[in-house]
C-alpha cells in the first residue's frame, strides 16, 4: 500500500471522529449515526491485514479526548467492536448487504452499550429511548459508507 | 498478497492486552493521576479541531441571520430598547437596595460584608447532547481564572457548571446532563429541593419529593447557594408537570429556565 492509502485511511476514520464530535440541532443529534462504528467497520472489512486493533484504540482514544470521558472508555467500547469484526470478517465477506447493515447495528449496540455501563459506573444514568436510535440509524447509513469508501479504496488501490 | 489468515490465539491476546490498557488508563483518569493530566494537553492539542466542526453549525447561523427580514430586525431592536429601559429601571432600585441594605448592616453592625462580584463572558463554542452527556466547550478557559466547580449562568439562570479546564478554553457541564445536581429553593415556599438533569435539554427532575410536598406546576425554582458550588438567588426552572401517581416520590419534571439547547453567551461569576 501507499502513502495515499495510509493517507486515505487515516482521513476517514479522522473524519468519521470529527462527524461524531459535530455540534449539530437538537433533532438531528438524536439520530446521528455512529460514524466511527460504520467507517472501522469498512476498513476492518476490507482490509483486516491493514487496520487492526491498534488502530481502533487510536481513534477510541481520540474521541475519549474530544468527548472528555475517562481516557480509555471509548477505546474500550471500539476495540471490543473492532476484535469482534475481526473474528468475524471472513462470515461477513459471505452476507447480503442487510444482513451486514443489521450486523452493524449490533456492533454499534455492543459499543453503545459498553459506554453506557462504564458511565454508569461513575454516574447514576438512565436507559432512555432515545439510546437506541443512533444504533438503527448506523444501520442505515452502513450500505452508503460501504459504497463510499469501496468506491475510494478501488479508486486509489487500497490492497 | 495480503495475508488473510491470522493466528486466532495472537488476536485475542491483543485483543486483551489493548482491553487492559483501556481499564489502567480508566482507572487512573478517574484517580486524577498523571492520565488526567495528559488529557488535558491532548484537548489543548485538538482544540483547533473543535473550532473548525463548530463551523458548519455557525455558517448556518450566519446565514440565517443575513437573511432576517428588516422589518423582524427592526421589531427586535424595539424590543430590546423596551427590554433595556426595563432593566435600567431596576438596576436603580437594587443599587438603591444595595445601599439600604449597607446602611442597615452597618446600623446593625453585621459582620456580613456585601461581596463585589465580578462576572466574566464566555462564548460557547461547541455543545454536546447525547444521552449521557450535556456539556458545552467554553472559549475562556484557565487563563481567565476559571477553574474546576465554578457555576456557568446565563442571562435567564444557572446553565452548569465547569468540569474540566485548560489553558485556552473550559468545558461546561449543564444542568440537563444526567450527573448533574442544583441544590434549589422553591420561591413560593421556601422549601429546599434538589434539580437533577435527565439527559434531555429541555426536562429536569426534582429529586426524592414526597408525594404530599407542597408544590404547583409553574412554582420558580431558585439556587439556593446551599453546598457553595452555585451562587444563591438565580432562576433554575419552573415546576411543569407533577405525578403524584408513582410508589414513594412523586414524579416532578422542571422546564429549565435557560434555554439550554441554544445557549451562546454565558457568564461567569468570579469571586474576587
Amino acid at each position: 500500500m501507499n502513502l495515499s492509502g495510509y493517507f486515505i485511511l487515516f482521513t476517514s476514520m479522522l473524519l468519521a471522529v470529527l462527524l461524531m464530535i459535530m455540534p449539530l440541532p437538537d433533532g438531528l443529534a438524536f439520530i446521528w449515526p455512529l460514524w466511527i462504528v460504520a467507517v472501522l467497520g469498512y476498513w476492518l472489512y476490507a482490509l483486516p491485514h491493514r487496520v487492526s486493533l491498534g488502530s481502533a484504540l487510536f481513534f477510541g482514544i481520540l474521541l475519549d479526548v474530544f468527548n472528555n470521558t475517562l481516557l480509555g472508555q471509548h477505546a474500550l467500547a471500539l476495540v471490543t467492536v473492532a476484535y469482534i469484526m475481526e473474528k468475524m470478517h471472513h462470515q461477513i465477506r459471505l452476507f447480503f448487504w442487510w444482513q451486514q447493515a443489521l450486523l452493524m447495528m449490533c456492533l454499534a449496540a455492543v459499543y453503545s452499550f459498553i459506554l453506557f455501563f462504564v458511565q454508569s459506573l461513575l454516574a447514576e444514568i438512565h436507559l432512555s429511548w432515545p439510546f437506541w436510535l443512533p444504533i438503527i440509524s448506523t444501520g442505515v447509513i452502513w450500505p452508503v459508507v460501504f459504497a463510499l469508501l469501496r468506491h475510494y479504496r478501488q479508486k486509489f488501490r487500497i490492497t | 498478497m495480503p495475508r488473510l489468515y491470522r493466528q486466532t490465539s495472537a488476536t485475542f491476546l491483543r485483543f486483551l492486552t489493548w482491553l487492559l490498557v483501556c481499564l489502567v488508563l480508566m482507572v487512573l483518569d478517574q484517580k486524577h493521576f498523571v492520565v488526567t493530566r495528559i488529557k488535558s494537553v491532548l484537548q489543548t492539542m485538538v482544540t483547533p479541531l473543535e473550532y473548525a466542526v463548530a463551523y458548519p453549525g455557525k455558517a448556518v447561523v450566519f446565514v440565517r441571520d443575513y437573511l432576517t427580514i428588516q422589518h423582524q430586525l427592526v421589531h427586535a431592536e424595539h424590543r430590546w430598547q423596551d427590554q433595556r429601559l426595563l432593566l435600567e429601571a431596576q438596576v436603580q432600585q437594587v443599587n438603591a437596595l444595595k445601599m439600604q441594605n449597607q446602611q442597615l448592616q452597618t446600623l446593625l453592625d453585621s459582620p456580613v460584608v456585601e461581596r463585589e462580584d465580578k462576572f466574566l463572558l464566555a462564548k460557547v463554542v461547541t455543545l454536546k447532547n447525547d444521552a449521557f452527556s450535556h456539556e458545552v466547550l467554553l472559549n475562556r478557559g484557565a487563563n481567565s481564572g476559571l477553574a474546576i466547580g465554578q457555576a456557568v449562568v446565563a442571562a435567564d439562570g444557572i446553565a452548569g457548571q465547569i468540569i474540566a479546564t485548560n489553558p485556552l478554553n473550559a468545558r461546561a457541564m449543564l444542568v440537563s446532563d444526567s450527573r448533574s445536581a442544583v441544590p434549589v429553593v422553591n420561591e413560593r415556599t421556601q422549601e429546599n429541593f434538589i434539580v437533577i438533569g435527565t439527559g434531555i435539554a429541555d426536562s429536569l427532575a426534582l429529586m426524592n419529593v414526597s408525594s404530599s410536598a407542597d408544590l404547583k406546576v409553574g412554582d420558580r425554582l431558585m439556587s439556593s447557594g446551599m453546598g457553595g458550588h452555585f451562587p444563591a438567588g438565580f432562576p433554575v426552572g419552573i415546576v411543569a408537570l407533577i405525578d403524584t401517581n408513582v410508589k414513594t416520590f412523586a414524579k416532578i419534571n422542571v422546564k429549565p429556565a435557560v434555554n439550554l439547547a441554544k445557549l451562546q453567551l454565558v457568564v461567569l461569576p468570579i469571586e474576587s
